[in-house]
């Protein structure tokens, strides 16, 4: 054992300190020595984050050549970043580091204890064989909307070969906003994605038939597809455009044949409402189930007292704002709130679903109000909302053709904390805007922005060495049930049709063993904790 | 493939709590694809009889195998030490395996672990539905896929009976009728009208009657 | 012979962190901390043979539902683990036996809570 403790580097920061002085560092040494081990190649360091420090680390590393590298140090020692940055740089595999995290105030006896067990666990550590990965530098953008454009846009910029698809016959922003050098398949979809990241194959169906274009990465923008296909209420879909009491069209976008129409367009669709009524009632809907940022409240309230004050004499309107909970955490909205309702704009805070129905030529609204805690059903003449507020579910074709997974509102991003704001569960796969329910404008453009940073977070190392720790499926045992197929986060199982086993893709493959979870034939297992391995941990 | 469950818990206890040595064995086959009588089951129900019979001092010596299948012979090869020096063998497989255990090893106690329910598929993870009923005169060409004898809670041969509501069966809500199904799918083909034809009375001797089943292949045989 | 303790499986990511960060160390030695990459790893037969081998119980720890770094690890624990009460509770065993929590890396004191817990019962 003592041999190969000895193969193995230690780069120890104190951290600018806080885990111990420069000075105490020679004690943690002297404490590693009195438990038997000699390290011969230490590198001392407080500030092994920083770019200076990592640059020293670096060549000091490389100097002495190490076979396995240990860290210790503050937290960010267990970053997986940091370890592969510093393993790149000095020719070591991914596998050969570790890291280990110091508690400061433990004292130096008890940071030579951690950096022990470390040692030991790296020490112990099987080395494994390592796969060199291309990565395609070729990116597919779906969606070719604002979103979808600003990715496409910084991708080329970026220098990456950029294919965008869109649904639509034409762009949504026209021609002149599409930059150069990309290709754009119109009036296409994405059928299915097959592969991984790094050599994905992507099935476009288009107008002159089916295309396979391979890609590293994939960007999903697109959401719904534009106004018409929102679902607030069972069984009423459709778009138009609406007419005045002549007959002309009024430019407002109109929801299911009703008057509903977006927030933006309220003020103008209720000025072309034809006169003759004695009272006029505008509703104002905002859902903020979807935690609506701050500026939809923000312009309900000052709509809502635009339109119950400035209505033209001898027609008298009625303002009724539904929301869930009215945000009014800065002063100016809780001012905005107050003139709101002293113009006569009525409030109602909603609970539970909010039922919209066609009667008369006007919109009931049906829905529970949590203050009165009764049922209420207000029959507004016109009915502004927010976009934000729709349940919006994404093509499920598209789900399904690309394997990611959505949420309970049908978006394209679980709802886990992880993945936001650009991840899927599919590595390589990223979303942003629309497709994961992000449809006001800058909010959406900011995250294509970050979306394509992060492919090119990926793709600009060209290269992906990975270490071959992934599930190994005994092919014998494997009765190719699907299970861990079906079951795997991340879809890096698939079944070898020449093993007639499955088989875990170690490119996308996370090493978090639930498939060894479910597997009902005990097939699978994985490198790094062996059954054998935790059997012994528990005798 | 067949798909089965497992006994209640009670039920298997009582049957082994009297052996000495107990061999559990398992099936690699199709009660491992459908979760029931797999490596990982066998490992499950070995641990919880063992609980069970210390907590309730019974001195039953449990052990654990798994074979490929349990219906060819030649798989119970590596474990024909094991069966032998067991005083019963409670099987995992599906009641094919446990009778053909039982007579591959003349006097041995083999005991079922599972109960035995259908041919079925996978509608999705976790969800076995049956489809065939092994009637021997397979007559899907007429029903445009959807099998009356199976799907159809009275075999129903020539049209649905009276009780279906919405397409469910009157039998249990949670059923397709399987009527409405043959409807629906010969109406998609375009072919509704051959189901005018009357299908005779069916000749139950291929499969669910005439005494167990027997297939032969000369040309096969060694 | 050594007394056997409860087990513990804890997630890399949550609870063995916040194992790490207790203000006081000694509470760890009410169990026997098994790390795993991600509660998904837990097996229904694992539990069951520490049970078998004589550990008085299992204790599941990992991070709450939608923060599992790995997407749904925790969600199949939760299924496994109610799988294992109830096979417990056929078998005539205790089901309490084998429970689950739910912690973030920070929830060191939680955790605390929880050991005391154990040191206590077992007093």
């Amino acid at each position: 054992m003592k041999e190969r403790l000895c193969e193995v580097g230690l780069a120890l920061c104190g951290c600018g300190g806080a885990l111990f002085s420069a000075a105490e560092a020679g004690k943690v040494l002297a404490a590693l020595k009195g438990a038997g081990v000699a390290v011969k190649q230490v590198l001392l360091s407080q500030s092994l984050c920083t770019a200076a420090g990592m640059e020293e680390a670096v060549s000091h590393l490389k100097d002495q050549g190490p076979a396995k590298l240990l860290f210790a140090g503050c937290s960010s020692s267990r970053r997986p970043g940091l370890l592969a940055n510093m393993a790149a740089r000095t020719c070591l595999s991914p596998g050969a580091t570790y890291g280990v995290t110091l508690r400061p105030g433990a004292g130096a006896l008890l940071h030579a204890a951690a950096i022990l067990r470390g040692l030991k666990a790296l020490a112990a550590r099987p080395a494994f064989q390592t796969r060199l990965i291309h990565l395609e530098q070729r990116v597919l953008v779906v969606g070719s909307g604002p979103a979808g454009l600003q990715s496409a846009r910084d991708l080329r910029a970026l220098g990456y070969e950029t294919v965008l698809v869109d649904q639509g016959v034409e762009t949504a922003s026209g021609s002149e906003g599409l930059p150069g050098g990309l290709i754009l398949y119109n009036g296409s979809r994405l059928a299915a994605l097959n592969g991984q990241l790094g050599s994905f194959k992507a099935l476009l169906e288009t107008p002159c038939g089916n295309r396979t274009v391979s890609c590293g990465a994939v960007v999903i923008t697109c959401g719904a597809g534009g106004v018409g296909r929102f679902e607030l209420v069972e069984g009423l879909l459709g778009s138009g455009s609406l007419t005045d009491g002549a007959g002309r069209p009024t430019g407002c976008t109109e929801l299911y044949g009703l008057p509903i129409v977006p927030l933006a367009e309220l003020a103008a669709f209720v000025g072309g409402l034809p006169r003759g009524k004695e009272t006029l009632t505008v509703g104002l809907l905002l859902d903020l189930v979807l935690d609506e940022p701050v500026s939809s409240m923000e312009e309900a309230l000052r709509l809502g007292r635009e339109l119950q004050l400035r209505g033209p004499q001898r027609i008298e309107r009625q303002v009724y704002l539904f929301c869930r909970e009215v945000k009014v955490s800065s002063l100016p909205l809780q001012g905005l709130y107050d003139e709101a309702r002293e113009a006569g704009v009525v409030f109602v805070q909603v609970e539970g679903r909010i039922g919209l129905e066609a009667e008369g030529r006007g919109v009931a609204v049906s829905c529970r109000d949590s203050v009165l805690s009764a049922e209420l059903r207000v029959l507004c003449d016109c009915l502004g909302v927010s976009p934000l507020g729709l349940s919006l579910a994404a093509d499920p074709v598209l789900a399904a053709g690309t394997g990611v997974a959505v949420d309970g509102l049908g978006q394209l991003q679980e709802n886990n904390i992880h993945l936001f704001p650009e991840l899927t569960n599919r590595p390589g796969v990223f979303v942003a805007g629309p497709g994961r329910g992000q449809y006001a404008l800058p909010q959406a453009l900011r995250e294509a922005r970050a979306a394509a940073l992060a492919v090119h977070r990926l793709l600009a190392q060209k290269h992906l060495e990975v270490e071959l720790a992934n599930a190994q499926v005994d092919a014998d045992k494997c009765a190719l049930c699907l299970a861990c197929v079906r079951s795997c986060p991340f879809k890096a199982m698939g079944v070898n049709r020449e093993k007639a086993a499955a088989e875990s893709y170690p490119e996308a493959c996370r090493r978090c063993g639930l498939c060894a979870g479910e597997c009902p034939a005990r097939a699978i297992e994985l490198p790094l904790h062996t059954d054998a391995a935790l059997l012994a941990l528990v005798d | 493939m067949i798909t089965a469950v497992q006994k209640p818990f009670e039920e298997i206890y009582r049957m082994v709590e009297a052996s000495g040595k107990l061999l559990i064995l398992g099936c690699g086959t199709c009660v491992t694809v459908c979760m029931a009588g797999g490596e990982k089951e066998v490992g499950i129900l070995a641990s919880t009889l063992r609980l069970a019979c210390r907590e309730r001092g019974s001195s039953l010596e449990i052990e654990e195998a798994t074979i490929e299948r349990q219906c060819d012979r030649e798989f119970f090869d590596p474990v024909k030490a094991q069966v032998l020096g067991a005083d019963a063998v409670l099987s995992m497989a599906c009641g094919v395996g446990v009778q053909f255990c039982s007579e591959l090893f003349e006097g041995k106690r083999v005991l079922p672990a599972l109960n035995t329910r259908f041919y079925g598929t996978t509608v999705q993870q976790g969800l076995w539905s049956e489809r065939c009923a092994g009637c021997g005169t397979c007559v899907l060409d007429r029903f445009g896929g959807v099998c009356p004898v199976a799907r159809c809670a009275k075999s129903l041969l020539n049209g649905p009976c009276g009780g279906a509501q919405d397409g469910k069966c009157e039998v249990d809500k949670e059923i397709d009728c399987g009527w409405q199904l043959i409807y629906d799918r010969m109406s998609a083909l375009g072919l509704l009208d051959s189901l005018m034809e009357i299908q005779p009375v069916k000749d139950w001797s291929t499969g669910r009657d005439g005494g167990p089943g027997r297939i032969r292949r000369q040309d096969v045989e060694l | 012979m050594e007394k056997k303790k409860i087990v513990a499986f804890c997630c890399e990511n949550s609870s063995l962190k916040a194992a790490e960060a207790l203000s006081d160390p000694s509470l760890l030695e009410a169990v026997e901390i098994v790390a795993l990459p991600c509660l998904g790893k837990i097996e229904i037969g694992l539990v069951l043979k520490c049970l078998e081998k004589g550990h008085p119980g299992v204790l599941v720890l990992g991070c709450p539902l939608d923060n599992c770094q790995y997407l749904r690890g925790n969600y199949r624990a939760v299924k496994r683990v109610e799988r294992v009460r109830q096979l417990l509770g056929e078998a005539g065993l205790d089901e309490s036996r084998v429970r689950m929590d739910f912690l973030s890396s920070l929830d060191s004191h939680r955790l605390a809570e929880i050991l005391q817990g154990i040191k206590r019962s077992e007093a």
